[in-house]
């Protein structure tokens, strides 16, 4: 269970102050598949940021499995975002001296265990978002779609709690938005982990179990209650 | 326990990244700093080769020409006594040890030498006149093998003397102290000798040698049947005797077993007769030492700027790293094993390049220095001690970029 108590974050820009978050509260179940959507500028990445431990909020607290993760050292929250958090970027950000199969399993490495163990699971992986055929493969041969599905079955290496992706068929194709989007959809449901994307396309809330809507850095409209709960 | 299997994790997967990295690198960037750092190595591998050439060099001039390994003198005031006697003696048993090539046994006098040119200006020379044992002398030194004019003594040769080139001076005014030598003295030219205690004699001169090395080159040379002749009393004695050492021998071990058969004698060898060395080598080790900074900074600025342009360019993929979890420690290892990555490939570059390309070249066009050709020699501490110093530049040039790199936040290195 990720649960988020009055959020702020804001950005000063020599004596200007933006608050991009403002008082932000909600509780997200484990194996909820959350849809943050909002204008331009509402604030919806940078939330996303600070759910994933990228940046620091300026007040407010996160709890991941009752356990605040807000304060930690920068040493905890590389541990935490290796062992809990998987991320999958707006733009692909596979690492492009690496092939796909070692774009997904050089977390896994990084965590430990037996080479032999991560590079099955990885090319597993792969073969999960279909890309099996393809593990050989360097980034700039891959498609945009593919570089996104390499990037969720990276995510997915570790068996993270929360998957957090930024918009992640921003810079694809319908076809391929579509590919993405339903492999999100098949990995929430068939592994139950916790999804929470952005998304400016109002029609990927059908992808979603619940969503959340922001507006100048506060909530201003949450769906479907049986899995997000406004506290305040 | 744990933070140690947490670096080794790190260690392994900087390895992993580092190869990759380098396996994926731009193949003329690459090659361009593989091959400065061989540069910067030769640099560093030269001059102190050049410098041990020197010191070889200088040092087997002297062994061969001045000292030899081993200088046994009379044990002088302390035993009331200046000369060796019964050195006949003393030389055979010092020739039975295992380790002597030879000995042979001198008697130095002080002596002023004249000569009148065909112009009857006379021209003289202060220097000091061995008188050796030509037979035995062969055996212990090369001079013999410099003569430049004229033939070596014999054992019997009497009113003949040998010069040495910078006292001959030979009308060869690029010898270094042909303004203060008789100048113009050839073989066949007689010159006048008068000896320390007064005996005064004239001399033909039967030959003129030039070891190249200074402090020989000052001498004059007669036989030790002419000194008999001069000094009452010197049959069977010596002021010196002088021993050639196989290349293995310990001195030491020779010096105990010498000194049991006459302990009267004091010994000196040869590395404590070489002062001239000794202040020629200090300095080239300044010389050197400096080269060594400005090689070190060389290295060091190439490996900063290649380390910090890449580092600049992937700093999107350092973020991304950093954001999937890749520890710090290991983003900063991979950058550092790529450098020593880089400086291993240089030295190896380097040291195959020297061995076996700029040695040989030397070798068929030497340095021409004072006292004779002189050869790089190839120092394994020398190596050792390059090689160091190139790593533990390189590890800190690298490691500055890439530590100014992660200190920034990762949503800055992602986004900008």
């Amino acid at each position: 269970m990720l649960k988020v108590t009055n959020l702020s974050k804001i950005y000063k820009t020599g004596s200007v102050e933006v608050r991009a978050l403002d008082g932000v509260s909600f509780t997200v179940p484990t194996g909820d598949m959350v849809c943050i959507m909002g204008k331009s500028g509402s604030g919806k990445s940078t939330l996303l940021r600070q759910l994933g431990l990228l940046d620091r909020p300026t007040a407010g607290e996160i709890l991941l499995e009752d356990t605040s993760v807000t304060r930690l050292p920068d040493s905890a929250t590389s541990t935490l975002r290796l062992k809990n958090l998987g991320y999958v970027f707006q733009e692909y950000a596979l690492l492009t001296e690496l092939t796909a199969h070692e774009n997904v399993y050089l977390p896994g490495m990084m965590l430990g265990g037996r080479g032999v163990d991560y590079k099955k699971r990885a090319a597993d992986l792969l073969e999960l978002v279909g890309l099996g055929n393809r593990i050989r493969h360097y980034p700039k041969e891959l498609s945009g779609g593919e570089q996104q599905r390499v990037a969720i079955a990276r995510a997915l290496i570790n068996s993270p709690k929360v998957i957090f992706a930024d918009e992640p068929c921003a810079n694809l194709d319908s076809i391929s938005s579509k590919l993405v989007m339903e492999t999100l959809v098949n990995l929430n449901r068939d592994t139950r982990v916790t999804i929470i994307f952005v998304s400016h396309d109002p029609d990927d809330k059908q992808y979603a179990s619940s969503l959340i809507i922001l507006s100048d850095g506060k909530i201003v409209e949450q769906d479907d209650m049986r899995a997000v709960t406004l506290d305040d | 326990m744990i933070r140690s299997l947490k670096s080794l994790r790190s260690l392994r997967v900087a390895g992993f990244l580092a190869r990759k990295a380098i396996m994926r690198a731009n193949i003329g960037v690459t090659l361009l700093t593989v091959f400065i750092l061989i540069l910067v190595a030769l640099n560093l591998l030269f001059t102190p080769g050049l410098l041990n050439g020197v010191i070889t060099s200088a040092n087997n001039k002297l062994i061969s020409t001045y000292t030899s390994h081993l200088v046994i003198e009379a044990g002088g005031l302390k035993e009331q006594n200046f000369k060796i006697n019964h050195v006949s003696d003393l030389m055979q048993e010092i020739e039975s040890i295992n380790g002597v090539v030879a000995a042979t046994a001198r008697n130095t006098i002080g002596a002023n030498i004249k000569y009148k040119d065909n112009t009857d200006q006379e021209r003289q020379v202060n220097c000091i006149v061995d008188a050796i044992m030509p037979d035995r002398e062969e055996k212990v030194f090369d001079i013999n093998r410099s003569m430049i004019e004229g033939s070596y003594l014999d054992e019997r040769d009497r009113d003949q003397i040998l010069l040495g080139m910078q006292i001959a001076g030979a009308d060869d005014n690029s010898v270094e102290l042909y303004i203060r030598s008789l100048r113009h003295v050839h073989v066949g030219d007689k010159v006048t000798v008068t000896y320390s205690n007064g005996f005064q004699k004239q001399y033909t001169v039967k030959g003129i040698f030039h070891t190249a090395f200074i402090q020989s080159d000052v001498q004059a040379h007669i036989s030790e049947l002419e000194y008999e002749s001069i000094v009452r009393g010197a049959h069977d004695s010596a002021t010196e005797v002088h021993v050639r050492l196989d290349d293995n021998a310990n001195p030491n071990e020779i010096i105990k077993r010498i000194a049991m058969f006459d302990n009267s004698v004091d010994f000196q060898t040869w590395e404590q007769n070489a002062g001239i060395v000794n202040s020629m080598t200090t300095s080239f080790q300044i010389l050197n030492q400096i080269l060594d900074v400005v090689n070190a900074l060389v290295a060091g600025v190439t490996i900063f700027i290649v380390t910090y342009v890449d580092v600049i360019n992937k700093r999107r993929q350092i973020g991304i790293q950093r954001a999937i979890g890749i520890k710090n420690l290991a983003i900063m290892f991979s950058y550092l094993i790529r450098a020593l990555c880089y400086v291993a490939v240089g030295l190896i570059g380097a040291r195959l390049l020297f061995e076996y390309a700029v040695m040989p070249f030397e070798a068929g066009h030497p340095f021409i220095f004072p006292f004779g050709p002189v050869y790089l020699a190839m120092d394994n501490a020398q190596l050792v001690h390059t090689a160091v110093l190139l790593l533990v530049v390189s590890l800190v040039a690298a490691f500055i970029p890439v530590w100014l790199t992660i200190r920034i936040k990762i949503l800055d290195a992602i986004w900008g």
